[in-house]
């Protein structure tokens, strides 16, 4: 069910006013940007997919009937722009890496060093896990929500989220317990 | 799951601030664009064959049909004999 003040910022952007569609960003802008850099791991991906997930929002929000919750519908809203923006770019991708391997300059360590450090080395043991297993690690821990609510956003059952969540824990606790052993680390 | 996964996850991987000129960029998006129509292509295909298909009857002399050669012979008096059909 919509909250009250999301139900007229709601019915305002149905009737078309430019205010509302602005309160409505400032309202969730985070959000979307936060699961899209989390999912993506890049700060361009993740500008091109919160621009796509409101460009639909704004043009499809007519349809939201108020069945559901609207956080629920947005959070469909950014899944959908994720694995539609990995779609279109998955060729491309591995051939921009090699493209960025070749033109480092030898003096730009500042991503290296950002890796090695703690919060990089969480983030790329994300970035390696499957679409699938990533999204539902992202939402959980990005946003904080419930298997409940993963489980409404990603349109699967509950039992669903859980086995993802448990096979993405492994396979991060696998990764980086040796990723900190290899590097001195201790993780208490 | 250990406890120190769990923490270092949300610690990790906590919302962050979404750059501000991401309005900018929807603002621009969302205004209407003169570009192409999407039945624009498809026509243009459709009508390209049916164009080329033409063309190349027309080149080609197309044969007047099967079932209307008996007729024109029979009238002619001529090749009765293979035309049994009339």
């Amino acid at each position: 069910m919509v909250a009250e003040a999301d139900r007229e910022l709601v019915q305002a952007c149905q009737r078309g006013e430019r205010d509302a569609f602005h309160a409505l960003f400032e309202h969730y802008r985070n959000k979307v940007y936060s699961i899209a850099l989390r999912f993506s791991g890049d700060p361009a991906a993740a500008m091109d997919i919160a621009q796509d997930t409101f460009v639909k929002l704004f043009s499809s929000i007519r349809d939201f009937r108020g069945d559901s919750s609207f956080d629920t519908w947005i959070y469909r809203l950014v899944v959908n722009s994720c694995v539609d923006h990995r779609r279109r770019t998955w060729r491309i991708l591995p051939l921009a890496d090699h493209f960025q391997q070749t033109l480092r300059d030898p003096g730009d360590s500042l991503k290296e060093m950002l890796r090695t450090e703690r919060g990089g080395q969480v983030r790329a043991a994300v970035e390696r896990l499957s679409p699938d297993l990533r999204m539902v690690i992202v939402l959980r821990y990005t946003e904080g929500l419930s298997y409940e609510q993963i489980a409404q956003a990603l349109g699967c059952s509950e039992g669903t989220v859980a086995s993802r969540l448990n096979r993405a824990h492994k396979r991060l606790e696998q990764r980086l317990t040796r990723v900190m052993k290899e590097n001195g680390g201790r993780h208490d | 799951m250990t406890d120190w996964l769990d923490l270092e996850l949300s610690h990790h991987l906590a919302p962050t601030e979404a750059p501000a000129e991401l309005w900018g960029r929807i603002c621009a998006a969302r205004r209407p664009r003169h570009d192409t129509p999407h039945f624009a292509l498809p026509l243009a295909a459709v009508v390209t064959l049916v164009l080329a298909g033409a063309l190349y009857f027309i080149a080609r002399g197309a044969p007047a049909p099967q079932q209307y050669r008996g007729y024109t012979a029979a009238a002619h008096g001529e090749c009765l004999s293979c035309h049994t059909s009339l």
